[in-house]
């Protein structure tokens, strides 16, 4: 950040520093071996990826997975949403000092691990995901037990919703902060809730649908203010619209296979892309009739929404770094890592992001 | 101009043209069809390089690819008119060594700042 005392007037937008080579990786590893790869990009999206990655190779073998196999996926991903808004949500609830929020929605969170450990078995990488559908079925005596605790869940967000609407010192340090303009949102090729709080309606689960999104009706959510209220009643929305597809999926769950063995993927390319939490999740995957793929490309969604930073920040004081940054739901292990370069002195500094947080506190909403 | 054209599945559309056509018709997809460029994908074929623009036009995702060969490795830039292709351009001149002429900020993307010169880890010799 380029600052003028305290005031951000530019900012450079550095990434590497988690570099693991993934798609290098990827090349040397079978197919079958890059899901389990693919799944360990993120430890809060990694529905998105290993789906992301099996779509793109089922095109290319150009198979049809069987109904209840789609349907399986939809309820992993949607429940993956879940988890990764509520996380989040406690994540602002943090920065802006409500420490309380951040333990209740971390809490009612569990809810949703419960309910993912019962049906794959884990808590984060499902390891569900196969290339011709899923590995493993949602049992008769599974789906009572889900509805009741999405039941539960949906009360306790309601109420969330309602404290995010009205409380006013949360409103006074969410709105009119932060604002991305639908024309930069546009001019960006920004995704996700990040854009459609400021307005742009691109959602890909109806954009361009996958799995069985074609078949569960839902609404897409927008804002018009661009504000971080605004991505933050988006995200808050989005959860609950996702406890709602996750219970009809469950009801509506046809019977059948939940797999289609594939005997050898052919030569070939396909690009694939799923609606992840953080927003558009493409993967780009060419084959050449081998164990091994020619290459894997991923692009996930947090990467195309970094140049968001520079309308959120320039203008504002460095204490909004933290919720500025927290508010486009960076895929990163929190970033604790701001370098401060003085414009006018050019004196740089590392300043811990729990003081920024101190000063965004003290300044109480100005 | 347009060297193939393949529609595998509804939504999709591959279409491969010469390397000094992209900047054209990337500003084409972008201004004349309100395309957004969702990311661009670089290849190692061997005898040469393979990039592909990923663009979204209301929901169809249009693929455009061009080989560059390796002894030339270098294509105009379409940042200019694409600003979101800032990034992935950087991305592929890291990891493969391909220059992007114009480009308004060339520096490094995503590997160390000690990394070695001509050291690409995507290509394959």
């Amino acid at each position: 950040m380029v600052v003028t005392g305290e005031e951000i007037v530019d900012v450079e937008v550095r990434v590497g520093y988690v570099h693991r080579g993934i798609e290098r990786l990827a090349e040397e590893r079978t197919i079958d071996q890059d899901i389990q790869l693919m799944e360990r990009i993120c430890g809060i999206c990694m529905q998105a990826h290993s789906q992301c990655f099996c779509q793109a190779v089922e095109e290319i073998a150009d198979i049809q997975i069987p109904e209840r196999a789609e349907y399986i996926r939809v309820i992993a991903s949607e429940l993956n949403r879940v988890q990764s808004h509520l996380l989040w949500l406690g994540i602002i609830a943090h920065e802006i000092g409500f420490e309380t929020m951040f333990m209740l929605t971390w809490a009612e969170r569990e809810k949703v691990m419960d309910i993912l450990e019962m049906i794959t078995g884990n808590r984060a990488q499902y390891a569900i995901t196969a290339i011709g559908g899923v590995r493993r079925n949602i049992s008769k005596e599974q789906c009572p037990a889900i509805t009741a605790k999405l039941h539960e869940l949906k009360r306790s967000v309601e109420r969330f919703k309602r404290i995010f609407e009205t409380d006013q010192t949360i409103r006074r340090r969410l709105r009119g902060r932060g604002i991305i303009s639908r024309e930069e949102a546009e001019q960006l090729d920004l995704v996700g809730p990040t854009a459609r709080a400021s307005g742009v309606t691109d959602d890909i689960r109806k954009l361009d649908p996958y799995s069985a999104y074609d078949e569960l009706s839902f609404q897409v959510i927008t804002r018009n203010e661009g504000d971080i209220e605004a991505r933050t009643l988006v995200r808050i929305d989005e959860v609950l619209e996702s406890i709602d597809i996750v219970s009809r999926a469950v009801e509506a769950l046809p019977a059948g296979e939940i797999i289609r063995l594939v005997k050898a993927i052919p030569a070939g390319e396909a690009a694939s892309r799923i609606e992840a939490p953080r927003g558009e999740d493409i993967h780009y995957v060419k084959t050449n009739g081998s164990l091994y793929p020619d290459r894997v490309k991923v692009r996930s969604p947090t990467i195309a929404n970094l140049p968001a930073i520079r309308p959120i920040l320039i203008g504002q004081t460095v204490a909004e770094i933290p919720i500025g940054l927290a508010s486009i739901d960076p895929c990163f292990s929190c970033t604790d890592r701001i370098t401060l370069v003085d414009n006018l002195s050019k004196r740089t500094e590392i300043p811990p992001i729990e003081r920024l947080r101190q000063m965004y506190l003290r300044k109480d909403g100005k | 101009m347009l060297l193939s054209i393949s529609l595998p599945r509804e939504k999709r559309i591959f279409i491969e043209i010469p390397r000094k056509a992209c900047r054209k018709v990337a500003e084409k997809l972008r201004l004349g069809f309100h395309g957004r460029l969702s990311t661009i994908t670089g290849m190692d074929l061997g005898s040469d390089f393979k990039i592909v623009y990923h663009f979204d036009i209301k929901g169809v995702l249009v693929n455009v690819a061009t080989k560059v060969p390796k002894a030339i490795a270098r294509i105009d830039s379409i940042t200019p008119a694409v600003p979101s292709a800032n990034f992935y351009e950087r991305e592929i001149t890291d990891l493969l060594g391909i220059n992007f002429e114009g480009h308004p900020e060339p520096k490094r993307a995503i590997l160390p700042d000690k990394w070695p010169e001509r050291r690409y880890p995507l290509r394959k010799w």
